[in-house]
């Protein structure tokens, strides 16, 4: 045991225990890639195929659903291969980057059972599933944005409307909820894709 | 003069073991790695210090093998929270009594 600090000495300790609170708290690599290029992708496949679907030409509305599916799976996989043989971020705080994953998974596992359902049973017809996968969009980045970085939160809340507007004009879903998912996926990312390369590049604790 | 009639905890008075704790109160568990890139500590430094207060029973420090590399664990210990608690209170107590 000892003798009593100085307020001096109780106050620059106070300072340094938020300091290294805070840099422990915000070092996380979320892999915001996945974001950037799913949301390139419905950026652009969600307009397109509104486009077919609106001149009736159904095949090549469903092949370039599975070919930006099956686009959108490859890159994760081969960029998710690649992360893992670099040396992650030092000092990362993996059990925020692990709750994102989980959300993400959740939110993307939810969407895909619901799309294999939904028009089954009548509840969301075949047309209406970029309005649904919007609704698990927003959900996803509220949720993304509460655990992680506000920019999320804000994106999910934009979505969330376009959602909305989509559920009024659903003959134009995809025109609206695309690059509402497509922006509202790539700006946060990128965000947080930059703020990874700036922890990368911060010098090591004094 | 002891602040409170409490004692203060001479561990927790050393800025880097008060550093290994503030990360371990963070975060579920931290690897010897990271504690070095946050605290910014060489290997012995940051040894010696994890000793201390892994002897107090602060701290728990598990080392395994993981895919052939060795990996230390370390994570706090309900005493360890216990006298964080107490030290942080007693921090506050003189920063505020000092404005």
């Amino acid at each position: 045991m000892s003798t009593e600090p100085s307020a001096a000495e109780a106050a620059r300790d106070l300072d340094f225990i938020r300091d290294v609170v805070d840099r422990t708290d915000r070092r996380v690599d979320p892999h915001a890639f996945h974001y950037v290029h799913w949301g390139a992708i419905v950026l652009l496949w969600y307009p397109i195929a509104n486009w077919l679907a609106l001149r009736g030409e159904i095949g090549p509305m469903i092949a370039v659903g599975v070919g930006s599916v099956a686009l959108g799976m490859l890159l994760s996989i081969v960029r998710e291969i690649r992360l893992q043989k670099s040396p992650r971020l030092e000092g990362e705080n993996t059990f925020l980057s692990n709750q994102m994953m989980l959300v993400t998974f959740a939110s993307i596992g939810a969407g895909a059972v619901l799309s294999g359902v939904s028009p089954n049973f009548g509840f969301i017809e075949g047309p209406n599933i970029p309005t649904l996968w919007a609704l698990v969009y927003a959900n996803m980045a509220v949720m993304l944005g509460i655990i992680y970085r506000r920019a999320f939160l804000y994106a999910g809340i934009v979505i969330f409307a376009a959602a909305i507007i989509a559920i009024i004009v659903p003959a134009y879903n995809g025109f609206i909820v695309g690059p509402a998912m497509g922006l509202g996926m790539i700006v946060p990312g990128l965000q947080a894709e930059r703020r990874v390369k700036e922890l990368q590049a911060e010098p090591r604790a004094a | 003069m002891p602040h409170n009639n409490a004692p203060f905890d001479s561990l927790l008075l050393s800025q880097v073991r008060l550093g290994i704790v503030s990360v371990l109160m963070t975060r579920r568990d931290a690897t010897f790695s990271d504690l070095k890139a946050l605290l910014g500590l060489t290997q012995g430094n940051l040894g010696i210090h994890l000793r201390k207060l892994e002897d107090a029973g602060y701290v728990s420090v598990r080392k395994a093998f993981v895919e052939r590399k060795p990996k230390t664990t370390c994570k706090l210990l309900a005493k360890g929270r216990k006298a964080f608690l107490a030290h942080l209170k007693q921090l506050e107590d003189i920063a505020r009594e000092a404005t």
